[in-house]
């Protein structure tokens, strides 16, 4: 049985594995930005960047909301956070484990 | 083997060890070390198995000091000692979070060893793979078409 944990953090893995879409979340990291802003800095088409788009907000990463004529997009942070979580604790977990590896180490040498 | 891109978010950490990469090796694979070192803090890890072998398996218990045993396990994928491990990487049980591989090498410093440790989710290596399997059976057919 898959956890909703697990189902989440596939989607942001897999949304945030894409340069174009990294660069998207790091732009409305900054300010809420309308599509046509997001498409602005990239060589690919409106249709393209939709798709991007879309897989970011499958994944819970951003909202869309039409604003008039315009649709705005915002970053949503959670996910973002459970996925630098799930890093930073595996990064704590192994620095402990080499403190305790270059401890048992040092058992070896002669006093 | 070349690392492979990036593939959405890696672990990447570096240490330098004060022994030989033959000894960090051995500490790294010998259950009876491993069982000395791997706990953290005050936990103990009473069960140490490890099948040291390509497809084999290691499973480690680990006891927290007022709680029950949980386990650890995984397949190795890759095993070239004293310079390389990769293996996969899974808690078991009802916290189980998606499997990761890791990658582990032994570098010599001149009597010294750094450990350069990478760790990924399981489905971003295997896109990696899968990369990098589609090259080797394209080339396979090559000299049949030749």
């Amino acid at each position: 049985m898959v956890n909703q944990t697990n189902v989440e953090l596939n989607a942001t893995f897999a949304a945030l594995s894409d340069p174009t879409r990294r660069a998207i979340l790091d732009r409305l990291g900054k300010h809420p930005s309308t599509v046509s802003e997001l498409a602005e800095p990239f060589p690919i088409s409106l249709p393209a960047i939709s798709k991007h788009l879309r897989v970011l907000e499958r994944a819970g990463l951003i909202s869309r909301e039409r604003e008039g004529r315009t649709q705005v997009c915002r970053l949503r942070a959670e996910p973002m956070r459970r996925a630098s979580e799930w890093l930073e604790r595996y990064r704590a977990f192994w620095e402990s484990r080499l403190d305790a590896l270059e401890a048992h180490l040092k058992g070896d040498r002669p006093n | 083997m070349a690392a492979g891109p990036q593939v959405g978010p890696v672990l990447n950490l570096r240490r330098t060890l004060e022994a030989t990469p033959a000894r960090v090796f051995k500490a790294w694979t010998d259950p009876n070390e491993v069982k000395l070192w791997f706990g953290p803090g005050d936990y103990t890890t009473p069960q140490v198995e490890i099948d040291l072998r390509v497809g084999g398996r290691y499973r480690f218990g680990m006891k927290p000091p007022q709680g029950d045993i949980f386990y650890l396990s995984g397949e190795f994928r890759v095993i070239e000692p004293p310079k390389r491990l990769v293996y996969t990487w899974a808690w078991e049980g009802e916290n189980q979070e998606q499997e990761t591989l890791v990658t582990v090498d032994f570098v010599d410093r001149g009597g010294k060893t750094e450990v350069v440790m990478r760790q990924e989710h399981f489905a971003n290596a295997e896109e990696c793979a899968k990369h990098e399997q589609g090259w080797i059976l394209t080339l396979d057919k090559l000299p049949r078409l030749l």
